[in-house]
């Protein structure tokens, strides 16, 4: 029988942590969902204004070059080259905070939420925005309602570019006319598909491009979102069977829209199965998805009720461990247990974060914050275990064996990695290990660490 | 299989070939779809012995992309030269121990291990030419030994906007990674089949950002000495606009997995029930193409 305090910090935490006694009280656990702790003070995360005026700049750079007035684009390239370093110095940040987080489960739900509503950071500028995103569209309402998260993160300039809504322009409005430019349905869709209805959920082409039309108006310029009258369609549109705008254009219509698809009956299925698959994995029981559904549409998206209904259930706690630790969980599990602080990565370069995690996690299966689409990573365990992801992880263990590891006692890591989750068949092998490194990285590559 | 947009669209491509023909393999399934538009280039070569009981080594998934039409896919290894590990053999009898319980962990391992021994250690380059052009001479070398069947990816194809300008970069892509493959093979190239097939078609209207969005139909591009080319295979359902899928795609007329179906039947004598049942479960293979040479 293994203790509630364990699969706390295994399967809705980051792992154990030497001289660290994990909580199992749900409500203990659930008032830290909400609560900014030290790790989070201690390692903000750089203000969106530093990177706005980077960005303001490339794109000066962008139309002297392209002008001919500078001749080359030297000076975009060196702006880029500053915009990956400072996306490595909020990675490094992203690492810290979950390092010294003293409820993992605030920061395991955060990057819930994160993957929920992906922004793939592809080249300089949405590698920018995507910290920005977490911090204050997302993070803000981990412990909120669905709603409001749905609104932040539909309207922040990270989704807006990623999924081509600052190009939709309604084509009977005035830009449209005038620049002979039309609709994208990139954003429309995946709200209803990925982000709340879900695939299966009630909603017909003809709600995505109403949805669409709804959403056109929404952009971008230097200082951050901004909602652009002269791009918005007139008239008023249909969504789901309830009729939206019409009269002079308004963000509030397309707020209003939102919270409503929020509250859709087949969101909150979705989102309630998501979170089941998410943690517990396998295909999520009928009976826990309604329960979890029906307190969601009780309380109007209150997602602090909807984690309580997950957590209350005993399901949550039962024994095996299903689900394959995705790369980033396994590397800061592998990293809090071997006793690494955010202070120790104090001193690690933007070249040392890309060399020593981010390409070892791209190796894994998970190039961080770039995931393939929208619909971001995989939840099946065999998406993670293949022949090459699998030797990615040897490896990198390996190597931190190497780099950290070296005079610690197999048998003493075992306990502080897995406390009473260990297996009788890990316990016998790492006593059977030839060397103390092999035996402590038998005890990270093992599937009894590997999975949560 | 619950009925995705990412489902359908992989279950309904039309198909509007070009030139020559290939085929593609073992239990696919369309159902999870991870990752936007991708070109999954597939190869075959030759008469296998026995594809009932495939061996898993001669299959590869090359690269380090997740390809939809292989999830789902036991009978597959992902692997890139890169990928390689050097163990001790007291490590591998150690890992033996300890994956013994675990089924999903103890085949991954004991592949990579296999794998490991026969990968040589050449760094594979992001740059979009030489990316394609390692993994199709990694995949031919491959193919020269036991392997028969190969898959990798080719991004660049999701072109919501500026179609202009990343289409013509993706197409590069992908000839170099036929043309790599056809050199590769030398002598074997006879026996191949290249298909080149995507999840997704586009809508036929440009879009308000000059690119094209998810559609239904779409085509798929054959090569290889085991095709019987230079045609094109379809039913053209025309441009107009009654004759468009609900008034924006391109009316599919065809299942690519049909191709695939007879392509399997034709290079490795599977049978058509169980093609239909098995390896694209639910897919009727209709009439013989008849592409192959």
């Amino acid at each position: 029988m293994v203790r509630r305090s364990t699969i706390a910090a295994i399967r809705f935490g980051y792992g154990l942590r030497p001289e660290e006694t994990p909580d199992a009280d749900l409500n203990v656990l659930l008032d830290g969902i909400g609560r900014v702790d030290r790790a989070e003070r201690t390692f903000p995360v750089a203000p969106i204004k530093a990177r706005a005026a980077l960005m303001a700049e490339r794109r000066e750079a962008r139309m002297e070059a392209r002008d001919g007035k500078s001749g080359n684009d030297a000076a975009k390239k060196k702006i880029d080259r500053k915009l990956r370093t400072q996306a490595m110095v909020d990675i490094k940040t992203v690492f810290q905070r979950v390092l010294d987080s003293q409820t993992g489960l605030r920061e395991r739900l955060t990057a819930f939420w994160t993957d929920h509503f992906t922004v793939a950071a592809n080249g300089p500028v949405l590698s920018a925005l995507v910290p920005d995103l977490i911090e204050n569209a997302i993070r803000p309402h981990v412990a909120g309602n669905f709603g409001d998260m749905l609104v932040a993160v539909s309207t922040h300039p990270a989704m807006l570019v990623y999924l081509n809504q600052v190009q939709s322009v309604g084509p009977a409005s005035r830009a449209g006319k005038r620049r002979g430019r039309g609709l994208n349905e990139n954003l429309a869709r995946e709200i209803l598909e990925l982000h709340t209805l879900g695939v299966g959920g009630a909603y017909s082409q003809n709600d995505v491009r109403q949805l669409a039309e709804l959403l056109t108006g929404l952009s971008v310029d230097n200082t951050g979102f901004v909602f652009r009258r002269a791009m918005v369609e007139p008239g008023p549109e249909t969504v789901l069977g309830k009729r939206y705008g019409g009269g002079s254009p308004s963000l509030n219509d397309i707020h209003e829209a939102l919270h409503d698809i929020a509250n859709h009956p087949d969101s909150a299925r979705h989102l309630a199965g998501k979170l089941i698959t998410h943690f517990v994995g396998g295909k999520p029981p009928e009976d826990w998805v309604e329960k979890m559904a029906f307190t969601y549409r009780q309380t109007g998206g209150d997602l602090m009720a909807l984690y309580k209904v997950l957590l209350e259930d005993q399901r949550a706690w039962e024994m095996p461990l299903r689900k394959v630790k995705l790369p980033f969980e396994f590397v800061v599990s592998a990293l809090r247990a071997a006793g690494v602080t955010g202070k120790g990565l104090d001193a690690l370069s933007p070249r040392d974060i890309r060399n020593e995690l981010m390409e070892p996690l791209a190796a894994m299966g998970q190039p961080l914050f770039r995931a393939g689409g929208p619909d971001g990573w995989p939840e099946a365990p065999e998406a993670w275990i293949t022949p090459a992801t699998l030797a990615a992880r040897l490896r990198w263990s390996g190597k931190l064996v190497d780099d950290l590891l070296k005079d610690t006692d197999p048998r003493q890591f075992l306990q502080t990695a897995l406390g009473d989750a260990a297996s009788d068949l890990l316990k016998f092998a790492v006593d059977g290990s030839e060397s103390r490194t092999e035996g402590v990285a038998l005890v990270l590559v093992s599937p009894d660490f590997n999975r949560r | 299989m619950t009925l995705s947009r990412r489902a359908l669209l992989g279950r309904s491509l039309a198909l509007g070939c070009s030139a020559a023909a290939s085929p593609l393999v073992t239990p696919v399934t369309f159902a999870a779809a991870p990752g936007d538009a991708r070109l999954v280039v597939i190869v075959l070569r030759g008469a296998l012995a026995d594809i009932p009981g495939t061996h898993t080594r001669t299959a590869f998934a090359v690269g380090c992309e997740k390809l939809l039409l292989l999830s789902g896919d036991a009978e597959f290894s992902s692997w890139s030269p890169d990928s390689a590990l050097n163990l001790s053999p007291q490590a591998e009898l150690l890992l033996n121990v300890i994956y013994e319980s675990d089924p999903l962990f103890q085949k991954a391992a004991m592949q990579a291990m296999e794998l490991s021994d026969l990968t040589d250690n050449r760094g594979m380059s992001t740059r979009r030419g030489a990316r394609a052009e390692a993994l199709a001479s990694f995949a031919a070398a491959r193919l020269t030994e036991d392997s028969r069947i190969a898959a990798f990816s080719l991004n660049g194809w999701d072109t919501h906007a500026n179609q202009a300008n990343a289409l013509p970069r993706a197409l590069t892509e992908l000839r170099v990674a036929i043309e790599t493959l056809k050199s590769g093979l030398g002598g074997n190239w006879e026996k191949t089949l290249v298909l080149g097939l995507t999840e997704f078609g586009r809508t036929v209207r440009e879009n308000g950002s000059r690119g094209t969005d998810h559609g239904t139909g779409g085509a798929a591009i054959f090569a290889g000495g085991a095709l019987n080319g230079k045609r094109v295979f379809a039913d053209w359902p025309g441009l107009g606009k009654h004759e468009l899928y609900r008034d924006r795609d391109l009316m599919p007329t065809a299942d690519v997995r049909a191709y695939a179906g007879w392509a399997l039947r034709g290079l490795f004598g599977l049978s058509a029930s169980k093609i239909e049942r098995d390896v694209f479960p639910g897919l009727d293979l209709g009439r013989d193409p008849g592409f192959l040479a």
